[in-house]
Formats: C-alpha cells, structure tokens, sequence
C-alpha cells in the first residue's frame, strides 16, 4: 500500500478542503509536512485513522470545523469528509469516508452516522464502486486495523509500540504470515469448526460401522442361505432315495406274501415250540411228584390186606382182662400162686399164659397202637385211590404235549425247508417300517429347511436393501475421507511452512533490526527479540550481557529499528522472488510510514541516524514533524524528499497545508 | 427210632442216588433217572416193595458210594417210617414167627437193631427191585418218565388191583 493521495473536508482545524499528495517515487519517497505544536499534525493522523476505520481520539466528538459549523445557516447540511487515494495491489482505490452534519442548534451540530465509501480504478481507466456491505471489509485488506498503529502512529506513542501485547500478531500479519496463519487455524484438525474438523464431523462413522457390520451379516446370511439350499438339495435326494426303497420293499413283500405267511407260521410254531418245552419239563414234574407222594402207599396196597390178616390172626388182639393191671399179675407170679390155687413154680406153660395176659394190659397194651396203625393203613389204601388215575392223566398229558412237541418240530422243520433259500420278507417289513420312518424325518426335514431359507432369504433382502441405503452414505464417507486426506496435507504443508517461514522471518527481522540498531544507535547496547518479538536492549561488557532500564529517547531509537526492521524485511519479502517449490511465497505489500512528531525525546545525532535510514527501508515515508525536529533531520533525509508542506496555523480552529515555500524548510 | 443219619452204601447208593430227582438237582451233569423227588422217598417205597417181594438183600461194599439220609428229613418223615416199619415187621416171615410174636415185635419192641437190620435189608431188596423196574428198556428221560405209568401200571395188573 501506497498513500498517493490525502483530502480532508471541514475535518476539525482543517477548514474547507485540504490536499496532500504524497510522493510515490522509489527514490524521492520522503513527504514531509511540517508544524507547529497544535498546528494540526496529530489531527492528520487521526484524519487517516478515521477514514480507513472510522474511530479517532479527540476527546470531543464533533469532527466538522467549528468555524465552517458556526457559518452555517440554520437547519442547513454540510459535509465533513476524509479521502485518501492509494495504491494497493497495483490497483488504485479512493477511500472516502463522509459525516453528514446538520445545523439544527446553533450550538451543537447533529452529526449523521459516518459512511464509507470505496472505489477502485479498473485498468480501462473507469471507477467501480465496492458494495456498501464490503467497504469496510476491503479496508481491512489493505490495511488491517490492528496494524494501523504501526504506520501511524505519533511520537507520543513511538515508545510503547514494542511493548504493546499483540507485538506477534502484529508481525505475522505484516509479514503475510497472518494469511498462512490463518490457513493452518482453517485446516487445524484440533479445532471443530476448521474444515478438517467439519468434514470429519459429516463423516457418519456409524453408518460405516453399520455397513461394515452389515456387509458381514450378508455374508454371513447368504453362506447359510447357500449350506440350506445344498441341505434341501441333499435332503430332497435323501427323500427320493427313501420313495424308491418303499416301493421297492413293498413290491417285495406283496410278491412274497405266501413266503411271509410262513415265516409267520414259522415263527409261531417256534414259539409254540419253546411253550411246549417249558411245559413237558412241568408235567414230567407233575407225574414224579404225584409219583412219589404216594408211592410206597400204592406200593404197598398188596400189603395192607396180608397187615390186617396178621393182626386178625393174633389170638389177643387188643384185648385185656378188665380192670386188672399188669402189677397184679406181677403180685400173683411172685407168690407162685394163682387165683386158682395152682402152684405156679411147677408150670411154666401157665407162667407163660399169666405172662401173656399181662402184656394185653396197661402199661404194656398195645391196643391203641395197633388201631392207629389200622386207621393209618386204612388211610393210606384211600388216599392211593386216585393214585393210578392221576399217574395216567399225568402221563397221557406228557404224551400228548410229546406228540403235539414231535408235530410241530416236524412243521417247523417242514417250514424251515419251504422257506430255505427264500426271502425273508419279515426284514423286508422290518426295512419297510425303518424305511417310512426315515421318510417322513425327511420330509419333515425338508419342511423345516424350506421354512428356515424362506426366511433367510427374506434377510439377504432386508440385509441388501439396507446396504443399498448405506452405499449413498458410504460414497459420501469415501468422498470426505479424500477430502480429509487432502485437508491434512494442506494443514501440514501451511503447518509446516508457517513454523519455518516465522522461523526465518524472526531470524530475518532480528538480523535487520539489529543492523538498523546499530545504524541508528551510538551506544554499545545490543538488541535482543524473544518468541513474542518483544525487543530487549542487553548490554555487553567483560563482566557478561545484562539488561538495564532503558530511557523514553533509547525507547523511540529502539522502536525505530523495529519498525524500520518489520519495513525492511517486508521491502526485501518483495523485492527478493524467493521463492523454491518447498515454500510458499508470502505476500507483503510494501506500507507506508506515517508518522506523527517522531523524534519527540530524540538526542539530535539520533534523529540524523533515523533519518538517514527511515527513507532507505521504507517505500515511503511521511513525516509530520516539528519545524525545529527538521533541523536536524532535513541534512541527511532532504535529498530523499519528493513533497515538502507547511501546515499553517491561522487560528486554533482554523489551519491549511500548503507547499512549503520558507528557507527554513529547505 | 429214626433219629440218627442212615447211611446206604455200595451199588444201593448208587441206586438210591439214581433213582432220586434230588441227585440230579444236586449235579445237573448227572444223568439218572430221577422217577423220586427225594432220596428219602426212595428209601420208604424201597421197604415197601423189599417185602412186598420178600427181598432181602445184605449190606455190600463194592463201591465206595454212599448216600447219607439226614437225621431231620428222618425226623419230618417219622410217623410214615414208623407206620411202613411196623408193615414190614408184621409182614416179615424171614424170623418164623407167630401172628402174635410179629405183633410183638412190631408194637412193643420195635426199636432193636436185629428188626433195624431186618428192615433195611428189605430196603436195599426194594430198591435194587425199583431200580431194575425203572431202568429196564429205558436209557432216556422220556423213557424213564414213561416207566412211571407202565411200573404202576404193571404193578396194578400183577396184583390184580382195579382202582
């Protein structure tokens, strides 16, 4: 940015309309304004703080000259404006900002919103007007408010302008590197609303996820969709195998039905066999119980009659002398003297007869026993009585069980030669039933699969219809994922450049400040600039480097190497096409120093020193200073003027810039 | 009287055993004819038809055989030993004794080793009868099981018994 042009309308002290051109010469790039205390100077500063952004420091408000305000008749308008013509970007643009004032009281003007307007000359020569909307944003382009102070700024201020707090922002922006700065805060995928984090925040995650997950459900369902159809498919062979082998087995069995009748038959005579076995063991117990039970009883019924002849034979059978005991026989045998008087010494024969008689008494009778064993004989001939009748009927029944046992062996061995090298249909049912049971397991099988791939299938279709609707996110998601990709190397290329292009140009800045210091300054100080371009003087001697508290006038030389420092490098930013594929070419538009008083509290030999440089490191430069601050100036920076005005003080409210023209100013 | 084990020894044991289903119930493996559920049984009718047939055979120890008749079975069997005993003393006629002497002997003193001797020697006729009744044209269970109805049979024919 170049300042070609100055115009100031009833603005404060500046009455009517007031001119300044400033000269846009490399060379002869010095204009130089000169001026009494309250002149005016501080006023032109402010005319151009309030014409690129509309703020200003005067402590009363009304910007219309007083003198043209109090000319003006009652409910009257006039205007108040400041317009400056520069030259940015090879383009031309007047900026004009206008205050509509009223006279409605004849002490206070009524004082319309400011409006800015901004044109710029196309190349064809024609203006075209900027939309109101974007006036003020076109200023901030040029020249960005927060940088103003370093181009204008007053001798009151020079001081603090390296201890101000935004020093680093303020570098960066001028350097051009506010541009990349702002690129790489854009791109930073830390921050949310950068255009990394904004892409990745339409990225749906989820829905990648689901589609992921998805894509496996399908597949996955359409495996087993596959396993059910090649089970239907064996299922539905198994079945047809199965029909096959149940009309074979029946065509088998109705053409050997007679065959079956007699493995039938078999079969119960088999049975039959086995029952009549059993059996013949329990009558032949039967026939040797009912044997043995009463087998020396029948034996012996030859017996009984020849038992009981002999009984009936004996002579006393049973039958005593009553009422006599065997004692008194014993009484009568030892006397030797019967009843009768018969000595009993001298006949044995009668001794015997007595003797005999005793015996059929008690205790020795025999009687009772001899008619129990009668009762038992008796007996035993009775319960014999059925002896041969139930022998026979045991016997008859073990021979009709042996010939109904030889009948059926003989069938069964009939059966047996009838059926020898026949079928045996009796598996053949058997297989049958086997056969059906496995079919109907089948066909239920076959049901079941048909249900299962039925549904199934009905899942492959939800599965595949939902990932239809999934294929638009997720080209959507591959899109930003590119986009992202893409974004991260723009962020890390600016990132990456940012931190070498501050890098340098801290390095840069440092080099041309200290070589300015040195130009500028006489003392042995020494000039220091730390992460925040914060400037500190160090003094060196052979005790080591300290820092010591500085004066207002070491204040203004230091802030004059750093601001000639940031205006150097930005003039050898441009002037030097330095520019490898690696890095990025910053823009730095050359900018104007403008400056208000600038050698307040500055030793003579100084003022020379800055003199000498100012014009040097800046494309131009515009002094507003105090007639005696150019005396000392004028010897080493005359020859680089182009411009030269006096600002004449008529009254306090009322001054004009014109051309110089006194011996004084030369 | 028949409160002690009796012992039959020799070739009658070897009946007796033969005779006796008991035996084969004892060894299944051994074949005998087994017309008797139990030696005891064999024992009583062998008394029965000894003197029936006036058999009397002596004790002999060809074989080492011996059958071994229980003293309880004895004791359970007793009142039908008794009754079978006192037949054979009434029918022994071996002694030559009176109608009245064998009543004697059967009823008031029975219990002597000569009548016991008697009596068993009648025993072992018996069962050597039974056992040739038994096993003559008979080698086959069948068989023998079919000699039971033709021995009763038989026997009711040769003396003249209708029942």
């Amino acid at each position: 940015m170049l300042i070609k042009q100055i115009t100031l309308k009833n603005f404060r002290q500046y009455k009517n309309k007031q001119v300044v051109k400033f000269s846009c010469d490399k060379e002869k790039n010095v204009t130089v304004i000169l001026g009494v205390n309250t002149s005016g100077k501080t006023t032109l500063i402010q005319a151009f703080n309030w014409c690129l952004y509309g703020k200003t420091t005067f402590k009363t408000r009304e910007l219309i000259n007083t003198e043209t305000f109090q000319k003006m008749q009652m409910f009257s308008q006039e205007e108040v404006y400041v317009e400056i013509v520069l030259y940015h970007e090879n383009t031309e643009y007047i900026i004009k900002r206008t205050q509509i004032v009223s006279k409605e009281d004849s002490n206070k003007p009524k004082c319309s919103k400011p409006s800015l307007e901004v044109a710029y000359k196309e190349e064809n020569g024609e203006t075209e007007t900027i939309a109101e909307i974007n006036v003020q944003n076109t200023v901030e382009k040029i020249l960005p408010e927060a940088l103003s102070d370093y181009f204008f700024f007053d001798g009151e201020h020079i001081s603090e302008i390296n201890n101000k707090g935004n020093v680093a922002s303020a570098v960066r922006g001028l350097m051009g590197l506010d541009t990349i700065s702002e690129t790489v805060k854009h791109f930073n995928p830390i921050r949310t609303n950068s255009v990394i984090g904004k892409l990745k925040k339409e990225l749906d995650i989820a829905k990648d996820d689901e589609g992921r997950k998805l894509i496996l459900q399908l597949d996955n369902a359409k495996n087993n969709l596959q396993k059910l159809k090649d089970r239907l498919a064996n299922t539905r062979k198994e079945i047809d195998f199965f029909e096959n082998k149940k009309e074979y087995l029946n065509k088998k069995i109705s053409s050997n039905s007679e065959t079956k009748n007699r493995q039938e038959e078999k079969l119960r005579v088999e049975k039959d066999i086995k029952f009549l076995e059993k059996n013949q063991k329990f009558t032949e117990q039967t026939i040797v119980k009912d044997f043995t039970n009463g087998a020396f009883k029948f034996f012996a019924l030859p017996l009984y009659e020849k038992v009981n002849a002999v009984i009936e034979n004996a002579s006393q059978e049973g039958v005593g002398i009553p009422k006599m005991h065997s004692d008194s026989i014993d009484f009568i045998l030892r006397r030797g003297k019967c009843i009768c008087g018969a000595d009993l010494t001298l006949n044995q024969g009668a001794v015997n007869n007595i003797k005999f008689e005793q015996s059929l008494l008690p205790p020795q009778h025999i009687g009772t026993s001899i008619r129990e064993f009668k009762k038992d004989c008796n007996r035993f001939s009775q319960e014999v009585s059925e002896y041969y009748e139930t022998i026979k009927k045991d016997y008859i029944q073990i021979r009709e069980d042996a010939n109904n046992l030889y009948e059926k062996r003989d069938r069964y061995d009939e059966l047996s030669k009838l059926l020898q090298g026949n079928i045996d249909v009796g598996k053949f049912e058997k297989d049958l039933v086997n056969t059906q049971k496995m079919l109907k397991e089948k066909k239920d099988l076959e049901l079941k699969i048909s249900i299962d791939i039925g549904s199934l299938s009905n899942q492959v279709e939800t599965f595949e219809s939902k990932l239809a609707s999934l294929v638009i996110v997720n080209e959507k998601n591959e899109r930003l994922k590119k986009y992202i990709t893409y974004a991260e190397s723009i962020f890390d290329y600016f990132n990456t450049s940012y931190i070498n292009a501050e890098k340098k140009v801290k390095e840069d800045l440092l080099s041309s400040i200290k070589d300015l210091f040195k130009t500028m300054y006489h003392g042995s100080r020494t000039v220091e600039i730390d992460n925040d371009y914060k400037i500190t003087l160090k003094i060196s001697d052979g005790n080591g480097t300290y820092t010591n508290d500085t004066s207002p006038g070491l204040d203004t030389v230091k802030n004059f190497a750093f601001i000639a420092g940031i205006v150097d490098l930005a003039r050898k930013k441009i002037s030097s096409d330095d520019s490898s594929e690696e890095s990025i070419e910053f823009s730095s538009e050359p900018y104007p120093i403008v400056m208000d008083a600038p050698f307040s509290n500055t030793d003579e030999t100084h003022i020379e020193n800055i003199s000498k440089v100012l014009p040097s490191i800046a494309e131009q430069v515009i002094l507003i200073v105090m007639n005696k601050d150019w005396e000392y100036a004028k010897h080493t920076m005359l020859d680089k003027v182009a411009n030269l005005y006096q600002i004449e003080k008529k009254s306090e409210i009322n001054s004009s810039i014109l051309p110089a023209t006194t011996k004084e100013a030369f | 009287m028949f409160t002690n084990d009796i012992y039959i020894r020799g070739k009658y044991a070897t009946y007796l055993k033969y005779l006796s289903q008991k035996t084969e119930k004892n060894d299944r493996h051994e074949v005998v004819a087994g017309v008797f559920e139990r030696m005891i049984d064999v024992y009583m009718t062998g008394a029965i038809v000894g003197v029936l047939y006036g058999l009397r055979k002596e004790e002999e120890n060809t074989s080492s055989v011996t059958a071994k008749l229980f003293a309880d079975v004895l004791v359970r069997e007793q009142d039908n030993l008794k009754n079978i005993f006192t037949i054979v003393m009434l029918i022994d006629n071996s002694c030559g004794l009176t109608d009245d002497e064998k009543i004697e002997r059967a009823f008031k003193n029975p219990d002597t080793p000569e009548n016991m001797k008697i009596f068993n020697s009648y025993v072992r006729g018996g069962i050597e009868w039974l056992y040739e009744a038994f096993t003559t044209d008979a080698t086959t269970k069948d068989e023998y099981i079919a000699k039971i109805y033709s021995v009763v049979n038989d026997f009711l024919e040769e003396h003249n018994i209708y029942l």
